[in-house]
C-alpha cells in the first residue's frame, strides 16, 4: 500500500510540475510584456518600467518561472496590480466562499446519486427505474447556470425563501452564508447527481451480472443482503472514479454560476482579473484550480487503493 | 422406508419459448455422488438451479423437488434463503470470479456461519479456519485475510468449497466445478469432494461434461440432451450396456482417436529449436528501473520432422504457448535458435517468406475473427505473406477450396463469423491456416473449447487433412487423451522447461518423470474393460 | 437478423435532427435578420408576428435561436472533430505499445490535460488571445483530446488481446495496418457513441462559455449570451431566458438520447447469436 500511494505521490508532484510550466508558458505568451499588457496601450514607458520593476519581471524565463514557484511554495502570489494587496490574500478570501460551494455541491450530489441509482437498479426495468433514468437524463441536458437561473426566479423571485444573490461572509453567522450557498450549490449539484446516478445504476447492474453475486445467493444470503454486503461496495469502485472526473466539471461550474448568483469566488477573481488584465491573478488562480483538480484525483487513487485489494501491492 | 435425500419430481422450466429442461425426473440417497452429465446446452446446469430456486429472471418452473421429503418449490423466498448454503450448498465453474474480489477470503466462508447461524464474527472467523483447514488451505499456508486475487485457481475452488460445506449441508451441487481448471489441481478438487461426501452423510450432485470424471466418482448417473434426460442408472452398468445411442455417441467421442497415418521419418527436421530461452517483464517497472523478468521458456530443445504430428502438453503457465509464439517470430527470444527448415526464425522484422511457412489455430473460435470482416477477407489474411498472391477470382477460388478441404461451403465466403457455430468456426480457422499452404500448422489448444462430439470431429478433419495435403502438426494441449489420439510424438514441458519425450504409447503408458507420472495418473479415465464392447 | 431501431434512438435522431435543419436552414433563411436592430418592437411576448417574440433590441426569438442553433453546433462538431483526429491516433498509439514508453508518456499527458477544465483552458486562451468562439472551439477541443484518447486506448486494448489480432500479426501485418484494419472498425461505434456524448457536452460547454462571456462575440447570436443578456430582464421577459434554456436542453436530450440508443444498437455483444 505504501509503494502504491508512494508512485502515485511522484505522479502527482510530476503533474503540478508540468502544469505549472504550461500555465507559465502560455502567460508568457502574451503578446508584449505582461506590464505593458496590463497598463494597455498608451501607458507611458517610464509607468511600464514602474510596473516591471514592482511585478519582479527582471531576469530570464527560467529566474521568473523558478522565482513565481518558489514564492507560491512560501504562500507568495506575488501582488495583484488592480487590487494592490497580495494575490495570496485575495485567493484566501475568495477560497472561503467557493471551497464551501464545491463541497455542498460534491456532497449533495453524492448523497442525491447513490441512494437514487441503487434505487433504479434494483428496480431494474421497473416503473420506478424508467422515471429516474428519464429524470437524469433531462438532469444531464440542463445546463446548470440556467437552472440556477430558473431557481432564482422561483426561489427568490416568487417564494423570496432565498435572495437572489450577493454572499453576506461568514462573519455575519454561517446560517445566513450556507442559505447563501444553497442555491449555487443545488445548481451545481443536479447536473453531476444524474450522471452520477446513471453511472451508480449501471455499475450495480454490471456487478449484479457477476458470479459471486450468484455465491452470495447460492449462500443463503437474502436479494437485499446481496446488494448491501456484496454488491454496493464493487459498484462504488467506478462511481469513486467519476466522482474525481467530475470535481473538474464541478470547479469549471462553479466558476460560471459565481456569476448567475454574484458571488465573490474565485470564479469571480478570476474573471475580473482577465477583463483588468490583471495576469498575475490569472497565473495564480488558474494554477490554483488544477492543482485542486490534480489533488481530488490523487485523493481518488488513495481511496480506490482501499477499496479495492486487487490494487495494493505487497 | 428409506427417505431419499434429493427427488427431483418432473421438472420443467420453461423462459420464454424455450424449455431448458423437460420432464426431469431422477433421486439421489443419502452420500451418494450422483453424476448428471451433458454437453453444453443439455439443461443440466438449470436443473440445479431449479432446485436451488436462482434461476434467471423470467424463467418459470413447474414439477417437484423434494430434500429429505421437503418439497422446496413451496417455499417461500425467505425460506429458501435458509436453506441455500444451510442445507444445500453449492459450488460453480469459474472459481476465478465466483467470489467477491473486495472480500478477504475468510470473511466470505464465515458469512455463511454468520446469516445462518447469527454466529458472532470472532466465532465464525474461529470456524472458518478449520473449515478452511478441512479444505486445504491451513492457516499457516493461507491466511483468513487473504484476498481472491493472491490466490491459484485451485485454491480459489477450495475457498468455495469451505464455504459450501460449512454448515454441513445434506446435499453439496457442484456445477463443472473442475472444468476450469488444470488437470492435477482437478484431481486433487476431486479427492477432496469424494473425501467430503465419505466422511459424512452429505450427497453429492456433480455435473460435468466429462465422462471420464463421473466413471471415477459417481455411484450413478443421469445423462441429459436437450433438456431430456436420455438416460440414467448405475454408472457402470450405464458404461457397459447404454441403451441410449446417444450416450453410446458420447462415450464414443469422449476417447475417439482418428486413424492415424503412418509416420514418415524425414530425414531432416521441417523445425529445429535449440537450447531457447524467452523471457518477458512482470510487473511495471518503479519510476525508471526495470521490471522483473520472468523466464517462461528455459533451454527447450526439440526437433519436428516434416510430416510429423508432435504434441506439447503441459498445464497452464508452464509456457507452452509462449514457446508458441516464439516459434511464431511474434515474441523475442533472449538466446537460442529456431529455424524452419533452412530459415532462421527471429522474432520482430522476419522475411514474410519464412513467415508463411508456418501459421497457427487457436482456442477460442469466438475471438479468433475479426467480427467485422467476412469470411472470404478472414480466410484470405495469410495472402498479406505472398509476393504474388492470387487476386480476384482466384483468389477467390483459393479460398473456396481451402473452405471445401475443412468441409465448408464455398458460398459461406460471403458470410460474417457470427453466423457459425463454435465448430464450424473452428473449421473455417483451419481454412484460414491452410490457404497459404503453409508447412507447419500450430494448434493452439484446437479443440479444448469444443463439445467432445464436436472434437471428435474436428480431429477426425485434422487427421485427413494432414494425410490430403502432407502437413505438420505441433499439437500444443492441457489434455493429454486429446494429445494421445491425434499425434506421434509427445513432449511434457513443465515450468519452461520439456522433462519428457517420447512415442505417445511409451509416455502414456511407462511415464518416466514424476510430473508425466502424475499427469497420467491425474487423468481421469474410464476404465477400458467398460468400453471395450465399443470398438468393435 | 438486426435489432429493431430502439425508441429512445429514434427520439433522439429526430430532436438533433430538428435543430440540425434549424441550423442548417439559418444560412439561407430565417423569418427576420438577426443583425437590423428595432427597439419599438422590444420584448414583444411570443405570438403575433415575432411567433416567439423579440429580444430587447427587437430582434426576432425564433431567428436569434435559428443561428444560435448554428454556433453552437458549429462549435461542439469542430470541437469533437479536434478531439477525435487528435486523441484517437494518440490513442491507438498508446495501445499499440501498450506497456511501452509512448504508451506511458501519451497516458501521462492525458492526466495532465484532464486536470484543466475546459472553462479553466478558454480562461487561458482568453488571457492571451482575447475573447473569441475560435476561444470555444480550442478549448472543447483540447478538452476532448485526452477523452477520446482514453476511450481509443481502452477499447484497443481490449481487442488487441483477441485471438484475430494474433492471427493477423501470424500473417505478417505491423502494428499501423492492424490498427486500422483490425482496431479501428471494431471500436468504431464505442466512437461513434463517445462522439455523441462530447458533442451534447460541447453544447453545453459552448453555452456555458459564451454566457460567461469566453466564447461567441456579439453580434453572432449563441444560446449561452442570449441567456447572459436575458438574466437582467428575467422577472419582465421570462421568454428571453426560457427559450435558448429549452433549446439548449433539446439538443442535448436529442444527442443523448441518441448516443445511448446507438450503444444499444451498435453493442457487439447483443448481437451474438445464442
Amino acid at each position: 500500500m505504501l509503494s502504491y500511494i508512494l508512485s502515485r505521490l511522484v505522479a502527482l508532484a510530476l503533474s503540478l510540475v508540468v502544469a505549472s510550466l504550461v500555465i507559465f508558458v502560455m502567460i508568457e505568451m502574451v503578446p508584449g510584456d505582461p506590464a505593458s499588457f496590463m497598463l494597455g496601450l498608451n501607458a507611458a514607458p517610464d509607468t511600464v518600467a514602474a510596473l516591471r520593476a514592482e511585478l519582479g519581471l527582471g531576469g530570464s524565463p527560467p529566474e521568473r518561472y523558478l522565482r513565481w514557484i518558489g514564492g507560491m511554495l512560501q504562500g507568495d502570489f506575488g501582488t495583484s496590480y488592480t487590487y494592490r494587496t497580495p494575490v495570496a490574500e485575495l485567493v484566501t478570501a475568495r477560497l472561503a466562499v467557493s471551497l464551501p460551494l464545491a463541497v455542498m455541491a460534491l456532497l449533495l450530489s453524492t448523497l442525491i446519486a447513490i441512494p437514487v441509482g441503487l434505487y433504479a437498479a434494483s428496480r431494474r426495468g421497473g416503473p420506478g427505474d424508467w422515471s429516474v433514468m428519464g429524470l437524469t437524463q433531462l438532469g444531464i441536458a440542463v445546463p446548470n447556470f440556467w437552472f440556477a437561473m430558473i431557481l432564482v426566479v422561483i426561489f427568490a423571485i416568487q417564494l423570496r425563501w432565498f435572495s437572489a444573490g450577493g454572499f453576506p461572509g461568514w462573519d455575519q453567522g454561517v446560517w445566513p452564508s450556507l442559505k447563501a450557498l444553497t442555491l449555487p450549490a443545488v445548481a451545481l449539484a443536479l447536473p453531476q447527481a444524474s450522471i452520477l446516478a446513471r453511472v451508480m445504476r449501471s455499475s450495480v447492474l454490471e456487478v449484479l451480472g457477476q458470479d459471486y453475486i450468484r455465491t452470495a445467493r447460492a449462500k443463503g444470503l437474502s436479494r437485499r443482503r446481496t446488494l448491501t454486503d456484496h454488491a454496493l461496495r464493487n459498484a462504488l469502485i467506478p462511481v469513486l472514479t467519476i466522482i474525481g472526473l467530475q470535481f473538474s466539471f464541478l470547479i469549471a461550474g462553479a466558476i460560471i454560476i459565481e456569476n448567475v448568483f454574484f458571488l465573490p469566488g474565485l470564479g469571480r477573481l478570476v474573471f475580473q482579473g482577465i477583463t483588468q488584465r490583471d495576469l498575475i491573478v490569472v497565473e495564480s488562480v488558474v494554477m490554483l484550480l488544477v492543482f485542486a483538480v490534480i489533488l481530488v484525483n490523487f485523493l481518488v487513487d488513495i481511496a480506490y487503493g482501499f477499496a479495492d485489494p486487487r490494487l495494493r501491492r505487497r | 422406508m428409506t427417505m431419499r435425500r434429493l427427488e427431483i419430481d418432473r421438472l420443467n422450466v420453461q423462459i420464454g419459448d424455450v424449455h431448458p429442461v423437460r420432464d426431469v425426473s431422477l433421486a439421489i440417497e443419502p452420500g451418494q455422488i450422483f453424476g448428471i452429465a451433458g454437453e453444453s446446452g443439455s439443461g443440466k446446469s438449470m436443473t440445479a438451479l431449479a432446485v436451488m430456486g436462482l434461476l434467471p429472471g423470467g424463467a418459470a418452473r413447474t414439477g417437484a423437488a423434494r430434500l429429505d421429503g421437503q418439497d422446496l418449490f413451496a417455499l417461500d423466498e425467505a425460506a429458501m434463503c435458509g436453506v441455500r448454503g444451510q442445507r444445500i450448498g453449492m459450488i460453480f465453474q469459474e472459481p476465478m470470479t465466483a467470489l467477491n474480489p473486495v472480500r478477504t477470503i475468510g470473511s466470505q466462508v464465515a458469512e455463511t456461519l454468520i446469516i445462518h447461524q447469527g454466529m458472532s464474527r470472532a466465532d465464525a472467523a474461529e470456524i472458518a479456519a478449520t473449515k478452511l483447514d478441512r479444505v486445504g488451505l491451513a492457516a499457516g499456508r493461507v491466511g483468513l485475510d487473504r484476498y481472491p486475487h493472491e490466490l491459484s485457481g485451485g485454491q480459489r475452488q477450495r475457498v468455495m468449497i469451505a464455504q459450501a460445506i460449512a454448515l454441513q449441508p445434506a446435499l453439496l451441487i457442484a456445477d463443472e466445478p473442475t472444468t476450469a481448471l488444470d488437470v492435477t489441481t482437478q484431481a486433487g478438487i476431486l479427492d477432496l469432494m469424494s473425501g467430503l461426501v465419505e466422511e459424512g452423510d452429505m450427497s453429492l450432485m456433480l455435473i460435468t461434461h466429462d465422462l471420464a470424471v463421473l466413471a471415477g466418482l459417481s455411484s450413478a448417473i443421469a445423462v441429459m440432451k436437450g433438456g431430456w434426460i436420455v438416460e440414467s442408472g448405475a454408472t457402470e452398468t450405464l458404461f457397459r450396456s447404454h441403451r441410449h445411442a446417444y450416450t453410446g455417441r458420447l462415450l464414443a467421442a469422449s476417447g475417439h482417436a482418428p486413424a492415424r497415418p503412418a509416420v514418415r521419418p524425414a530425414a531432416t527436421p521441417l523445425l529445429d529449436v535449440e537450447n531457447l530461452h524467452v523471457g518477458y517483464q512482470t510487473g511495471r517497472p518503479v519510476l525508471f528501473g526495470k521490471g522483473a523478468m520472468t523466464e517462461a521458456v528455459r533451454g527447450v530443445s526439440l526437433a519436428i520432422g516434416a510430416g510429423e504430428s508432435v504434441g506439447l502438453v503441459g498445464e497452464s503457465g508452464c509456457g507452452k504457448s509462449t514457446l508458441a509464439r516464439t516459434i511464431l517470430g511474434l515474441q523475442a527470444a533472449r538466446s537460442g535458435s529456431i529455424r524452419l527448415g533452412d530459415d532462421a526464425v527471429t522474432g520482430g522484422a522476419m522475411p514474410a517468406r519464412v513467415r508463411a511457412g508456418m501459421q497457427i489455430v487457436f482456442q477460442d473460435p469466438y475471438g479468433s475473427f475479426n467480427p467485422r470482416h467476412r469470411v472470404a477477407r478472414l480466410v484470405a489474411e495469410p495472402f498479406h505473406l505472398i509476393e504474388d498472391a492470387p487476386v480476384g477470382a482466384a483468389r477467390d477460388k483459393a479460398v473456396a477450396e481451402a473452405l471445401e478441404a475443412v468441409g465448408m461451403a464455398a458460398s459461406d465466403a460471403g458470410k460474417y463469423i457470427h453466423e457459425f457455430s463454435g465448430g464450424q468456426r473452428q473449421r473455417i480457422a483451419i481454412a484460414r491456416a491452410l490457404v497459404i499452404r503453409p508447412k507447419l500448422i500450430i494448434l493452439d489448444e484446437a479443440v479444448s473449447a469444443l463439445d467432445v462430439s464436436i472434437r471428435a470431429q474436428i480431429l477426425d478433419l485434422l487427421a485427413a487433412l494432414r494425410d490430403s495435403h502432407g502437413l505438420t502438426y505441433l499439437f500444443i494441449s492441457h489434455d493429454l487423451g486429446v494429445v494421445g489420439a491425434i499425434t506421434d510424438r509427445v513432449m511434457v514441458m513443465k515450468d519452461g522447461v520439456i522433462v519428457e519425450q517420447g512415442p505417445v504409447a511409451d509416455v502414456l503408458e511407462r511415464p518416466d518423470h514424476p510430473y508425466t507420472r502424475e499427469l497420467v495418473a491425474a487423468r481421469p479415465q474410464i476404465p477400458p474393460e467398460w468400453t471395450a464392447r465399443d470398438d468393435r | 437478423m438486426r435489432p429493431r431501431l430502439p425508441v429512445t434512438l429514434v427520439a433522439g435522431l429526430a430532436l438533433t435532427a430538428l435543430f440540425a435543419a434549424a441550423a442548417l436552414l439559418s444560412l439561407v433563411w430565417t423569418p427576420h435578420a438577426v443583425d437590423v436592430l428595432n427597439i419599438a418592437a422590444r420584448l414583444q411576448p411570443p405570438g403575433g408576428d415575432h411567433l416567439l417574440g423579440t429580444d430587447h433590441f427587437g430582434r426576432d426569438m425564433l431567428s436569434m435561436l435559428m443561428v444560435g442553433a448554428r454556433t453552437s453546433i458549429a462549435v461542439a462538431i469542430v470541437a469533437v472533430g479536434i478531439g477525435m483526429a487528435l486523441g484517437v491516433p494518440l490513442g491507438l498509439l498508446a495501445a499499440a505499445n501498450h506497456g511501452g514508453v509512448v504508451d506511458d508518456l501519451v497516458m501521462r499527458g492525458n492526466d495532465l490535460v484532464f486536470a484543466f477544465p475546459a472553462l479553466v483552458i478558454a480562461i487561458l486562451i482568453t488571457a492571451v488571445f482575447g475573447p473569441s468562439a475560435f476561444n470555444a472551439i480550442l478549448a472543447i477541443g483540447i478538452f476532448n483530446t485526452p477523452v477520446f484518447a482514453r476511450v481509443t486506448r481502452g477499447g484497443a486494448l481490449s481487442v488487441w488481446t483477441q485471438d484475430f489480432i494474433l492471427a493477423a500479426r501470424v500473417s505478417g501485418k505491423g502494428a499501423a495496418r492492424i490498427s486500422l484494419e483490425h482496431i479501428l472498425p471494431n471500436i468504431a461505434s464505442l466512437l461513434i457513441v463517445q462522439g455523441t456524448i462530447q458533442f451534447s457536452l460541447g453544447i453545453l460547454a459552448e453555452a456555458g462559455l459564451s454566457y460567461v462571456g469566453l466564447g461567441a462575440q456579439p453580434p453572432l447570436p449563441s444560446w449561452g449570451r442570449m441567456l447572459a443578456d436575458s438574466q437582467t430582464m428575467i422577472s419582465f421577459a421570462p421568454h428571453l431566458a426560457v427559450l435558448p434554456g429549452l433549446a439548449i436542453i433539446a439538443t442535448v436530450l436529442g444527442l443523448n438520447l441518441t448516443g445511448d440508443g446507438l450503444r444499444d444498437h451498435l453493442d457487439p455483444r447483443l448481437r451474438r447469436p445464442s
